[in-house]
Order: structure tokens, then C-alpha cells, then sequence
């Protein structure tokens, strides 16, 4: 569920749209083990699975806190809202299907340890970064009469999270070393190998293309315009704009039209 | 058994309503299942919980209806998108793509979870859906009559319109009044939440709340500039987006004249002011054109028994506004009168194609059984501290100390808003505690209020009511002017502006009605009741998402089954 992103200490931009990420890859890591503990019938497996589900709505929260902290304010540039339905359209959650109901519990797991890894080792990475440190790179532009406060509330909200953050590292180390056990124990070698590279390879190209805005848009671009030119002219035969005044037919064959 | 279900899928909140021999059975949200709020996929989850309950097939299934006419909506919005095809690009680009995941697939979606037969597929209109719902709980008022009904839609954009009025006598239903997109009530306040830093759909609540704080300083520019009525809803399009822009529902002449917002709005931003004062400025244009709506629908059928249903009627301080109209005799708005609520509406339209007649009155709660996970392992989550008879005594106990206690009963509400089943509470005597359940528990903004829950013999005490539209209070359909008394007592409860959206309590509620009898014997007449879930969650759906949110709110005590629990 996670990529590899380009983040930056100056480029706040970047930064928000990273820790976004971060939240929605978190975010669906928890629904996807949540429903893993409703689907499963094995009580100790269910009951991992819950806590392990309650440590990534942590992590969400905590995601969501950095961004809140950068205090972007400019919408004509970036959306940063948060808003859990597009979890599904930017890929992080299938919407025909959970993880749990369509793969096996031991290709699941494997799943798990690939994006488990996939996170550790991109949060120790920022971690050498110290990017959490910088919170609020837009703190200059309010009033200057808040400026002192906001400091003090900056440094005491750094530590804060610094030990949230080393906490967060530690769940996911376990949440890799159970998922990984419990794959090995019950995969052969080469299947958990294969499954690996094959989760591997699916979730960069799903991210690559779900959050590629640049190659998103040209694609869309294309498409659109292609098809543009093709309906055009035929324009006026989807024009159905009703007369204002009418019965309505509970009539049983007018009610299998779709129009 | 026959069954006819309603389906509503593809925009927001997908859901579904099972009617069986002419009674709701279940009114399912898919986002229970999902727990991603507002899920708007194909409700998968729902029909396959639904089909395994009550053992569904194609034999025992008399008619699926879906919510609106797919092929009418995309061709009503294809066709506007391409009068300037280049201009519009990004939403022509949507409307192709649509094709392939939207309602024009919804025959293949539902041959997924059933191989029902063409003939028992039907569509109904959109906004005949909505106005069905409200059908449905007609009812609960008094004096109900049967004849004649004045049903007012008004929603973002359904099967491309956009506010409907419609003329119901006996069963025969005339629309007597169209608006068209790009011209939205409902978008035109999608927008301002959307400039507000609020996600559509979900954050029109908040603009509803900030506008308490407020004043209507630019009404008379955006009804000079932006939005007017003369017998038609008329937006002038230079300040909007929507119809360009997917991601984005405000323009830049829009951006350029209110001004940059925060993404994160709190009581203590610097803008905060001025974000209220253009909160009021669009609550109070979005009123005073539903009251002109309302009145033009009165004047031109006579009819004075309204019904409000679409998306706008969640805005229960709009409601209250009509509602208290002198013009208005008798005023409806159902518990769930969105777009998830239209699942209900589309069923509704099925039971009169099959049985010749409506539902018109659906149950508050539905489903009388939990939904259990696989494995039994809430006795690892929580722990049984009363046994039936002595859970009351401890629940009273326990609110007279101002804890906080969550409910989850047997029946889950049709509606968006907690009735109590689903519900935290508290009491609202006690406004440090309901703070603390507001901002720091719930994590709401400071600027929503929290609804209180009273009995029916004592609201006129504290609040004013009239009768015409008393019915509606027990879903907490529209907000009350409070008394003086209210601001003594209870000022928790009352919003900045005085008014509270108050649930009233009766005899079909009898855990809350023995609670609140003998909590007023010990000087408590008001309980706070909001839903059971953190902030930007669904409602608690099971055991397992009880526990979920409790841990997340840090809650300990959990009324449960007529029992009361507490969390591991």
C-alpha cells in the first residue's frame, strides 16, 4: 500500500501531499485488517488482526497531524482534505473486493509483510530525514503577534511526536515480523518468494498510476479529447430535457427504461 | 414471502431497503460494511447480508429498483458538458468514464450477487425516489390525510435535475416544478463547504453550525451576483466551477472576491470571523430561496401539507425555517432524506408497482438482530459488569456522575443521525462533560453543537413546538427556538444562535423513556445523544466496531444487548 516518494524538508507541498499519502495508505491498511478480523473464524488470528488494525488508525491519526501542521492553506494549489472515500480512487482500496475475501490467509500475509516492509522502511528513511521535526514551514506567513506561541507550541508538539513516531516504527517492525512468520511457516519457499515479488511489482504500478497526476491527466487529456471530436456532432441526440409539467407513469414498462 | 428491494449506488452513501409483504425489513448502508464513510461503490455488502438473511433468490424476489434513470442522468449531463466540450474537458472526461462503473452498469453489478430476471429490474426518477421516502413516514403526523401532499426535492444533481415540486393526490403524483443542471441549490452550498475546507457531502453539517456564528453580511451580493429566484433557480455560473472542475466547485472570481480559507478551520483561526460571516451569508440565501420555493409550490396548488426530501433537507435549520412558515399547515421531512434514503424511495416506488399502494409508514429502527462477526471474541473485548435487571440502576448511576456511556441496541436507526441505538450519551446538565465529549472525545469542531434527547411531556418546557411539525422531532428532522429556561439549565445543548436539534423521547422508545422518567426524578431532564462513531467514521455497524471506536474515544462503559459492559 505504500510508494516511494520524492519528500523534500524545503518543498512543503511535497511534504503535505507525502504525509496524505502516508495517512490514506495507513488509513486502508486498518479497514483492510479490520475486515480481516470479521471475515476470519480463528479467535487469536481475529483478535491480532484487530490490534493490528487499531495501530494503523493510529498511524492514520498521526499522518494526519503532520499535514495538519504544515498549514497549507492555498486549495487553488493542492487538495489536502482527507476524505477516506478516495481511498478507492486513488487505489489503496479495491472497490470490487477486500484483501481478506479474495486471497487466502497465508497470500494475505504475505501481502501484509511486503507493504508492512514497504512502510518500515520508508518511515526510517524520513526518520534520517527528520522531516517530522520541521512542522510547520508555513508558520511565517500568519501574524506575527502569533509567532512566539506558535513556536512554543511547535517544539512542544515535535517531541510529542518524536516518541509517537519511534512507537509507530516498532508496530510496524512487529507487524513484519508476525506477518512474515506466519507466511513462511505456511508457504513453501519459492511460493512466498514469487507472491512477494508479485505484490511488490502491483502495488508500485497501482500507485504509480493512481497518484501519477502529471501522467493521469495526459492520459485523460487524450482520451477526452479523442472522444470529444467523435461525439460532437452528435450532441443533440442526448439532449432529453423534459417538459416541465408531467404526471409521473407508474407504469411497469416505462420502468424498465433506463431513460 | 415476496420482497422488493430499493438500490441507491454510484454518487454518495450507497445503500439498500428490503420491504417484505409491504413492511421495511432493512434499510442497509453499504459504508457499515465498509467502514469507509460515504461508501458510494455498488452495495455488495449489503445485498450479499441481506440475500444470506433472508435467504433472497430470484423466485422470491418480486422487484429490484434502482434509484434513478442511469441513462437519463448521463445524457442529461453529457449533453451540458459538451455544449462547450473543451471548456468542460475534465468532466467530459468523467462522464466517459462513467459509463463503464456507474448506474448504466448496474444490471451487471447486480447479476454479481443475483441472477434476477430483466423484467423484475426497474428504475425509477431520482427525484421521485426522494420524494417516496418522504412518503414513507407521512404517517407519524396527526391527523395524517391521505389526499393531498405538496413534496418539495431539492438535492445537488439526480438524473440531471436538480429541485422538483411535486403535487400528490391520492396516489397520483404531478410534478408541477423542474430546475435543471448546472442551476443547484444543492451544489451552490456544496460549494461554500467545499471552499471552507470541508469535504462535500459530509461537511455541509459544519457550514450549517458555523453559520450560527455569524452574520449574513454578503447576502444581498450573492443574491445580487450569485444565485437568484424568479419562478427558477438561477446560478450565475462565473462564480462556480463544478461544472468544469471535478476536483474543485468554486471559481477563481469566487476565490478572488471571499478570499483565501483555512484547510483546517477552528474556532481559534484568525479567519474565523469572516469564514462565519460567509457561512450565515449562503445558510441565510439558501433559506430565503427554500421559502420561495415553498410558497410559490403553495400558491400555485393551494396545497399547505408539505414534504421536503433531497439532499437539502438535512440542513435542519433550512427545515425549521419552512416549517414555521404560516402559509405551511402540516411539514414532513423524513429521517433519511439523502441519497441513501432513496434506496427506501426506490423500494417504495416497487411496492406500488407490485401492490398498488405505499409504504407510508417505515420504521424508525430496523433488522431485529445483530450482525456478528465470525469468530466470538467479545469476551476478550469487553467485560459484563450488570446482569439485566440492575443494568438501569447502574446506567443512572453512572450519568448523575457525568460519565460517558455508549449504546448499542437491538435495531439499527434508518437515518443518518443516532436515535439512540447507535448513540453516546451523556447528561446535559452537566456542560463540562458534554464538552469534553464534543472536542475532546468526539473530536467534533467546537463550533457543532451536540442534540439533546428529552421526553415528549416536557419540551414545550424548554423549547418552542408547534404541532403541525412536532412528528419530525423524533428523528431530530429540523432544530427548535430554545426558552429562556433551556439557556439556564441546559445551555449546553443550545447552539450560539439558540436553537437546539432537539429528539424527542416516547412511549416506542421505552429504554430512553424509563431512563429520562427517572433521570428527572434525580433533577436530569436532558441526555446529550450523538452517534457512536469518531469523527469521519460511520456509525458502529457490530461488536467489533464498537470496541474500535470506544478505543479511539477512550470510552469505558458500553450498553450493550440489555446489558452494560465494560471495555478491555
Amino acid at each position: 500500500m505504500f510508494k516511494n516518494v520524492i519528500i523534500n524538508n524545503k518543498n512543503s507541498n511535497q511534504k503535505s501531499t507525502a504525509f496524505l499519502d502516508f495517512a490514506y495508505a495507513e488509513f486502508s491498511s486498518a479497514i483492510e485488517m479490520l475486515q480481516a478480523s470479521k471475515l476470519i473464524d480463528n479467535e487469536k488470528l481475529a483478535l491480532g488482526f484487530l490490534d493490528h488494525s487499531l495501530d494503523e488508525f493510529k498511524h492514520t491519526n498521526f499522518f494526519l497531524n503532520c499535514l495538519k501542521n504544515q498549514k497549507v492553506i492555498n486549495p487553488n494549489d493542492l487538495n489536502l482534505k482527507f476524505d477516506t472515500k478516495l481511498a478507492y480512487n486513488l487505489g489503496f482500496i479495491n472497490k470490487n473486493y477486500f484483501l481478506f475475501n479474495k486471497y487466502s490467509l497465508s497470500q494475505f500475509c504475505v501481502f501484509i509483510t511486503i507493504n508492512e516492509a514497504e512502510a518500515l522502511k520508508l518511515f526510517t528513511k524520513i526518520k534520517k530525514m527528520k522531516i517530522i521535526k520541521n512542522i510547520d514551514d508555513k508558520i511565517e506567513l500568519e501574524k506575527i503577534i502569533d509567532e512566539e506561541k506558535k513556536h512554543l507550541n511547535d517544539i512542544n508538539k515535535n517531541q510529542f511526536l518524536d516518541v509517537q513516531y519511534s512507537e509507530l516504527l516498532e508496530d510496524e517492525k512487529k507487524h513484519v515480523f508476525l506477518s512474515s512468520k506466519f507466511s513462511k511457516k505456511h508457504n513453501k519457499w519459492i511460493i512466498n518468494k514469487f507472491l512477494s515479488m508479485k505484490f511488490l511489482i502491483l502495488n508500485k504500478f497501482r500507485h504509480f498510476m493512481s497518484r501519477n497526476t502529471y501522467i493521469n491527466y495526459v492520459v485523460n487529456f487524450l482520451i477526452s479529447f479523442f472522444i470529444i471530436i467523435l461525439i460532437f456532432p452528435l450532441r443533440f441526440a442526448l439532449n432529453f430535457r423534459e417538459p416541465r409539467k408531467k404526471n409521473i407513469s407508474f407504469s411497469i414498462s416505462k420502468s424498465k427504461l433506463m431513460l | 414471502m415476496k420482497y422488493i428491494i430499493g438500490i441507491s449506488a454510484f454518487y454518495y452513501e450507497s445503500s439498500v431497503a428490503l420491504i417484505e409483504n409491504g413492511e421495511l425489513k432493512e434499510f442497509l448502508k453499504e459504508e457499515s460494511f465498509t467502514r469507509i464513510k460515504g461508501t458510494s461503490t455498488f452495495p455488495k455488502f449489503c445485498l450479499e447480508y441481506i440475500k444470506m438473511k433472508y435467504s433472497l433468490n430470484s423466485n422470491n424476489i418480486d422487484a429490484c429498483v434502482f434509484y434513478e434513470k442511469p441513462l437519463l442522468s448521463w445524457s442529461r449531463l453529457t449533453y451540458f458538458s459538451m455544449l462547450k466540450p473543451f471548456k468542460r474537458w475534465k468532466i467530459n472526461s468523467q462522464q466517459f468514464k462513467a459509463i463503464w462503473s456507474n448506474g448504466l452498469m448496474f444490471k451487471k453489478y447486480l447479476k454479481n450477487v443475483f441472477n434476477l430476471n430483466s423484467r423484475k429490474i426497474f428504475y425509477s426518477y431520482h427525484h421521485v425516489s426522494h420524494a417516496l421516502t418522504s412518503v414513507a413516514y407521512a404517517r407519524y403526523k396527526q391527523n395524517y390525510n391521505s389526499k393531498d401532499k405538496l413534496i418539495i426535492v431539492a438535492d445537488g444533481v439526480g438524473d440531471g435535475e436538480t429541485l422538483s415540486i411535486f403535487k400528490m393526490v391520492k396516489n397520483n403524483l404531478e410534478r408541477i416544478y423542474l430546475d435543471l443542471y448546472p442551476n443547484s441549490l444543492g451544489l451552490f452550498y456544496s460549494t461554500i463547504t467545499d471552499f471552507l475546507g470541508f469535504n462535500i457531502n459530509d461537511g455541509e453539517f459544519k457550514v450549517m453550525g458555523l453559520s450560527g456564528y455569524g452574520n449574513p453580511i454578503y447576502k444581498d451580493f450573492i443574491l445580487e451576483n450569485i444565485i437568484s429566484f424568479d419562478n427558477n433557480v438561477k446560478l450565475n455560473m462565473d462564480w462556480f466551477d463544478f461544472d468544469k472542475n471535478p476536483e474543485r466547485s468554486y471559481s477563481n472570481k469566487f476565490f478572488n472576491y471571499f478570499g483565501k480559507q483555512n484547510l483546517n478551520l477552528t474556532s481559534n483561526s484568525s479567519n474565523f470571523q469572516k469564514a462565519s460571516n460567509i457561512a450565515s451569508s449562503f445558510q441565510e440565501v439558501l433559506e430565503h430561496i427554500l421559502v420561495q420555493v415553498t410558497e410559490w409550490g403553495i400558491k400555485k396548488t393551494g396545497i399547505n401539507d408539505i414534504y421536503f426530501s433531497g439532499g437539502i433537507a438535512h440542513n435542519s435549520r433550512a427545515m425549521a425555517k419552512i416549517a414555521n412558515l404560516n402559509k405551511v399547515k402540516n411539514f414532513t421531512v423524513p429521517p433519511s432524506p439523502g441519497d441513501s434514503g432513496a434506496a427506501l424511495g426506490a423500494a417504495n416506488y416497487g411496492n406500488f408497482l407490485i401492490n398498488k399502494k405505499f409504504l407510508t409508514k417505515a420504521p424508525l429502527f430496523y433488522s431485529n438482530n445483530f450482525y456478528y462477526p465470525k469468530s466470538n471474541i467479545s469476551k476478550n473485548l469487553f467485560k459484563k459488569i450488570s446482569k439485566n435487571f440492575d443494568a438501569e440502576k447502574y446506567i443512572l448511576n453512572l450519568l448523575v456522575k457525568g460519565k460517558i456511556i455508549c449504546v448499542f441496541n437491538n435495531g439499527a436507526e434508518t437515518g443518518p443521525r443516532a436515535l439512540g441505538n447507535r448513540s453516546i450519551i451523556c447528561s446535559a446538565k452537566l456542560p463540562q462533560i458534554v464538552k469534553k465529549l464534543n472536542s475532546k472525545i468526539k473530536k467534533r469542531e467546537s463550533f457543532r453543537p451536540l442534540s439533546p434527547m428529552i421526553l415528549e411531556k416536557n419540551v414545550t418546557k424548554y423549547f418552542y413546538v408547534k404541532s403541525k411539525f412536532n412528528h419530525n422531532l423524533q428523528w431530530m428532522g429540523l432544530t427548535l427556538k430554545s426558552k429562556k429556561l433551556t439557556f439556564k439549565n441546559y445551555k449546553s445543548c443550545v447552539h450560539v444562535d439558540g436553537t437546539s436539534r432537539v429528539q424527542v423521547i416516547n412511549d416506542n422508545q421505552p429504554f430512553y423513556n424509563n431512563i429520562l422518567n427517572k433521570l428527572e426524578k434525580l433533577g436530569h431532564e436532558m441526555l446529550i445523544n450523538t452517534s457512536f462513531n469518531t469523527a469521519g467514521e460511520p456509525i458502529v455497524f457490530d461488536y467489533i466496531d464498537c470496541y474500535v471506536s470506544m478505543k479511539k474515544m477512550n470510552i469505558k462503559y458500553l450498553f450493550f444487548d440489555k446489558n452494560l459492559y465494560v471495555k478491555v
